[in-house]
């Protein structure tokens, strides 16, 4: 049975990088769009229908630990993957605060990324404050 | 200098009609002493031995360590604790002979002996007060020498320390500019091995996606590359340096701390600066200096507030480099002692950063300054430009 086709909105500073994730999105049969900052992402139009956001974290104006409470501001309920070259225990926190429904530390193997995705499209992506409510 | 030691020892020895003198120094780990200067008269053997080991010499090496002065006319006169000696002596060693410790700053580094070859010579009181005279003279001389030569070791020490340190702050940035290109490298090939499994891989895609990886791996390669010069203890020698290459290059490496630290860098750089002669190494070390003190003095700047520009301009003969912020400024009484060793603002930092940034400019014939403009600090330094450089 044809199943609707994901969308993953990529967001990174570096042109290489989204480039390289939207291949391994068109490799695993995904759509993708790139972005190169948080704002960039908030000014575009784009529907949360089966659809999901990579982000880095280090990025010049918005750092990406604000674009799950950004989104949600914006009406958008769509999940939120971190990645990061700087992986700390602090950032990590930050980012199952600021309500991420995965958390990647740079370079991010494939496999681990689009099973992130799966499951998050799988589970109701949650606001920030439920997160927090429900202790995380 | 060496000669001059040797000349004084040859006329103190043909002075007071004896043969030989020699500067002993004691090695690092004080077992041994070198020979380091030398006068004889013309006829006899050269030194059976350049260096004396500590078993050979027992006796006499305490004596000296304490620095005490020994003389002995016949070997028979010396103590029954010196048995050993004794038996060196009578081997290979003078004489008749006067020892005087030399001493630096209080320690002991070595012996001036004065001796007879050929026959015996009875050491009187106000020789051996003279011979120990102008030791102290010597002693000085040499001494200095030595402390000039171990502070030079000790500059460059610190200065691969505190590239080392700096490397420390850098650390975190420098895997963050490795990380990406890896990412992107990772992320190509898992594609494309997931378009061979598919069976949809076009060729096209195929050669980008390989150009792609290169492309990155020589950027990784890059990062690594700057990385080593950087951290590089072989003090290169001097070449042309291009400022605003060098300038770009500095802002690369720091890139990515800069944008985690939300900092806007503005170059404003004149064109046609003509090079600067210098060890580009310590240049780039001295801007990554200066820029990473711009960061840290943001630290409570408002984020939309924080900025870096790092201008260059022709001053006179020479180029000029001002790296300004948008930080709380220097207290005015303290622009000066900023750039003293150990004058630190920053909590954990050594305070060596400006101190080497002044010493490593000096070295090049410029000059670095810090003052205020509204609004922040800034921090200037010229280079004359390199003798013969075309603009």
């Amino acid at each position: 049975m044809p199943t609707l086709p994901i969308h993953i909105y990529i967001v990174d500073d570096e042109p290489s990088i989204t480039t390289a994730y939207a291949r391994l999105m068109r490799s695993a049969k995904m759509n993708s769009r790139t972005f190169s900052s948080v704002e960039d992402l908030l000014r575009a139009d784009f529907s949360d229908e089966r659809a999901c956001v990579i982000c880095d974290l280090q990025m010049p104006g918005a750092g990406g630990i604000e674009l799950p409470g950004l989104l949600a501001q914006a009406g958008h309920r769509v999940p939120v993957i971190f990645v990061t070259a700087h992986d700390t225990p602090e950032t990590r926190e930050m980012a199952q605060q600021a309500g991420a429904s995965g958390y990647f530390r740079k370079p991010v193997d494939d496999q681990a990324l689009l099973d992130a995705i799966e499951w998050a499209l799988s589970t109701e992506p949650a606001s920030p404050k439920e997160r927090t409510d429900r202790g995380h | 200098m060496d000669s001059a030691v040797e000349d004084a020892q040859q006329l103190i020895v043909e002075t007071m009609r004896l043969d030989q003198s020699i500067l002993w120094e004691l090695s690092a780990n004080g077992l041994e002493l070198v020979c380091t200067h030398v006068w004889q008269r013309p006829g006899w053997p050269s030194l059976p031995r350049h260096i004396i080991s500590r078993d050979v010499l027992p006796w006499a090496f305490s004596k000296t360590k304490q620095g005490e002065v020994f003389s002995y006319t016949s070997v028979a006169d010396l103590p029954s604790e010196a048995a050993q000696d004794v038996e060196s002596i009578r081997l290979h060693g003078p004489k008749s002979c006067v020892t005087v410790p030399l001493r630096a700053n209080g320690h002991v580094f070595g012996a001036l002996t004065f001796a007879t070859l050929g026959v015996q010579h009875r050491w009187r009181e106000d020789e051996i007060a003279e011979l120990t005279l102008v030791t102290q003279i010597i002693s000085n001389v040499v001494g200095r020498q030595r402390a000039e030569l171990r502070e030079e070791q000790l500059r460059t020490e610190l200065a691969h320390a505190m590239r080392v340190a700096s490397l420390g702050e850098l650390a975190t940035a420098i895997a963050h500019e490795l990380n990406q290109p890896l990412t992107a490298i990772l992320s190509n090939a898992q594609a494309a091995k997931r378009f061979i499994a598919s069976g949809e891989l076009l060729i096209t895609d195929f050669n980008e996606i390989l150009e792609d990886i290169v492309r990155d791996s020589k950027r990784a390669g890059a990062v690594i590359y700057n990385l080593r010069s950087m951290i590089s203890k072989r003090t290169a020698g001097p070449e042309m340096c291009r400022l605003d290459k060098l300038i770009g290059e500095v802002v690369e490496l720091l890139h990515s701390e800069l944008v985690t630290e939300k900092m806007g860098v503005h170059l404003m750089l004149a064109p046609n600066l003509p090079p600067v002669e210098a060890v580009c190494v310590e240049l780039q070390q001295v801007l990554v200096n200066l820029v990473l003190n711009a960061v840290q003095a943001m630290q409570e700047t408002a984020r939309v507030k924080r900025f870096i520009v790092i201008e260059t301009e022709r001053d006179e003969g020479a180029a000029a480099v001002t790296i300004r912020d948008s930080g709380h400024g220097i207290p005015p009484d303290r622009l000066e002692a900023i750039f003293s060793p150990f004058f630190s603002t920053k909590q954990g930092g050594l305070g060596m950063g400006l101190a080497i940034c002044r010493r490593i400019i000096e070295t090049h014939g410029g000059q670095i300054e810090a003052s205020n403009h509204p609004g922040g600090a800034s921090f200037r330094f010229t280079l004359p430009f390199a003798p013969n450089a075309k603009a």
